[in-house]
């Protein structure tokens, strides 16, 4: 493989000199928070002699993790097809007796309670799980099932392999609608009644260095406690809208629960915390600059997570240091903001980092090859049309609260429909009412649709995936919903049966 | 002022129980949250401390059944202090120290009419109350 150069320009120290300096015990560390409070009260060229090493850290949720273990063979051998550790399906990727353990697959007796993030830390903790394979048999591997228990002790491989972690920065979620939330980004209140964001902002690892000058393949980083490397770009790298991720491996036998963790997002599924640090060897005066970023400099896009769609609407922009304050504004309106990475956390990780440097327990490596700053995120291709409500609505049959109930019900027969409408003058929404609600109301002789009409509607909007309607009408029991704009005009009714119709269900 | 949680059954819900021991005592009872239905619920209500025992007293009389209201419980071992918990919190009762260390004030939180951060913590260190 090609060795690629750091950096053409004269640097003013390089690894191999920071790595003499960590022998003889004189090397200079400070945490990214640190060179930051440095830099700033002694400017570039006192940060530049005196640092050799910066380092960084993060703590956070990373969905895309998981472990790649070895169990070993049984007598008789067995070709494993499916297999299940303490209940969580794991995936065979190799020969017999490899399997991947992926963070967010869930117990299948407890889902959304323990899931693979969940697992790799009981194993990390030394305890004791279940393996329950089953096979089809072959001439070679002619077992078909096995149950045994393992810890991390009878593994033969047990490497931490996450193919996307460290995300650079991420953005901020909201949610305009009426109801909670509960997403990857958490539990989100309705009618943007807080926001919740996630990255460590000024102390993330790759936020220190935005060229990716030092961080590349064969890069040694903290890794949930142990030493780990950079293996590749992470999936989904966006170098060039600042989304940048790596790859990442470590031997999970080295791993502190501490720095790995098992965490569950209400209704969303489950996921692993992981502690990641890299060291930022300050080779020359931009390594300095660069690791003296500010949270103040660190902007992200406020997201509606309101709209489930892949583009979802931005509603502006906050830095790193208005999202810690713990309050952002949004339209002037003041909203209260929280993480889901632990700042605190993130802060043990560089200085732990730092201490191990000093301690001659850690020495840098120079990448053999750098991370890519060119590649882009591309969405899917889909040879398949989605549908939208837009795609299925028709006409509703509407009245307004003035007319009689009797003009009503000839409505719904001469009609033919389920659902009345009911607007204003302005074609605004006012409320629903069923054919049962008309008919129950003659029963009684109640004779004012004011008396007996829904108010509470829950509605769709045309832009609306009908997956999204389909979950609605299922959620709250209802066989149709109004489709309104954003004015609460209405623009048609989409039912059930439509629903059925396009989706087969 | 402390906290007491005042449970209705079916049979006391259509009875003004708590304006009667207002006039009575002459006394500020400020109704924190409450859920009550024809078919009974509790509120949670704050009393000045030195009336507090007659008041429990003369709640009880009615036929309520008064409780210290049950708080969340935050396990510290398993709590990483990522903040999930802290823009759901209606009492600002969970907070960030000057470290980003999760703080709870026991005096604010509203216990088991509340348990709104328990779904919110992906760490599943909070406990309802």
């Amino acid at each position: 493989m090609e060795v690629i150069v750091i950096s053409s320009k004269k640097n003013f120290r390089t690894v191999k000199e920071i790595n003499d300096k960590i022998r003889n015990g004189d090397v200079q560390v400070l945490t990214a928070l640190e060179m930051k409070k440095l830099v700033e009260s002694s400017g570039v060229e006192v940060a530049l002699k005196e640092v050799d090493v910066v380092t960084t850290g993060t703590f956070g949720a990373m969905c895309s993790s998981g472990a790649l273990i070895n169990v070993g063979h049984s007598d008789p051998p067995i070709k494993i097809q499916r297999a299940w550790m303490n209940d969580v399906e794991v995936s065979h990727p190799g020969a017999a007796v490899d399997l991947f353990i992926g963070a967010t697959q869930m117990s299948e007796e407890q889902p959304f309670e323990y899931g693979g993030g969940h697992l790799i830390e009981d194993l990390i903790r030394g305890k004791e799980v279940e393996l329950r394979a089953t096979a089809y048999g072959t001439d070679c591997y002619p077992r078909t099932q096995i149950k045994t228990n393992l810890t991390k002790d009878d593994l033969n491989q047990f490497h931490l392999l996450n193919f996307r972690n460290c995300y650079q920065r991420y953005v901020c979620a909201v949610n305009s609608l009426d109801q909670t939330l509960y997403t990857y980004m958490g539990k989100l209140l309705p009618r943007f009644r807080n926001a919740n964001f996630s990255g460590a902002g000024e102390l993330n690892p790759l936020m220190n260095d935005l060229t990716y000058e030092t961080i590349g393949l064969g890069t040694r980083i903290f890794l949930g406690g142990a030493q780990g490397y950079v293996i590749s770009e992470g999936t989904q790298h966006d170098p060039k809208n600042r989304f940048g991720t790596i790859m990442v491996k470590g031997n999970c036998k080295q791993m502190s629960p501490e720095f790995i963790q098992g965490a569950s997002f209400t209704n969303y599924g489950t996921t692993l915390y992981v502690g990641l640090g890299i060291p930022i060897p300050i080779l020359n005066k931009d390594l300095v600059k660069k690791t003296a970023i500010r949270d103040e400099e660190i902007y992200t896009d406020i997201v509606d997570y309101g709209i489930p769609r892949r583009v979802r609407p931005k509603l502006g922009k906050v830095n790193y240091k208005e999202l810690k304050s713990g309050s952002i504004r949004i339209s002037g309106k003041k909203v209260k903001a929280s993480s889901l990475s632990s700042f605190k956390k993130a802060k043990q990780v560089s200085e732990l980092l730092k201490l191990w440097i000093e301690n001659q327990e850690f020495y840098l490596t120079t990448p053999i090859q750098r991370l890519p700053t060119d590649t882009e995120f591309k969405p899917m291709k889909q040879t398949q049309e989605t549908s939208f409500v837009s795609n299925v609505m028709h006409d509703a049959v509407t009245c307004t609260e003035d007319e009689e109930i009797q003009t009503i019900a000839n409505r719904i027969v001469t009609k033919s429909v389920n659902h009345i409408i009911v607007i204003n003058a302005d074609k605004k929404l006012r409320g629903i009412v069923t054919s049962w609600d008309i008919t129950k109301a003659m029963a009684e002789g109640k004779n004012e649709l004011s008396k007996f009409v829904t108010r509470r509607v829950i509605t769709a909007k045309p832009e609306e995936p009908l997956e999204t309607a389909s979950r609605k009408m299922a959620k709250y029991n209802i066989s149709a919903l109004p489709v309104i704009n954003r004015e609460r005009k209405v623009l048609g009714i989409v039912t059930a049966e439509d629903v059925s119709r396009l989706l087969g269900k | 002022m402390a906290k007491i949680l005042l449970k209705f059954s079916e049979s006391l819900v259509g009875k003004p129980i708590i304006s009667q021991i207002i006039m009575k005592y002459n006394v500020p009872i400020n109704i924190i949250t409450a859920n009550i239905t024809s078919k009974g619920g509790e509120f949670l209500a704050e009393i000045p401390d030195e009336i507090l025992v007659k008041l429990v007293k003369a709640f009880r009389k009615k036929g309520l059944i008064v409780t210290l209201p049950k708080l969340i419980d935050i396990d510290e071992k398993e709590c990483f202090s990522c903040g999930a918990c802290i823009t759901i919190c209606p009492v600002e009762a969970l907070v960030f120290d000057k470290d980003f260390s999760l703080v709870f004030d026991k005096e604010k939180c509203l216990g088991s009419t509340c348990n709104a951060c328990v779904d919110a913590c992906p760490a599943k260190a909070i406990t309802s109350g």
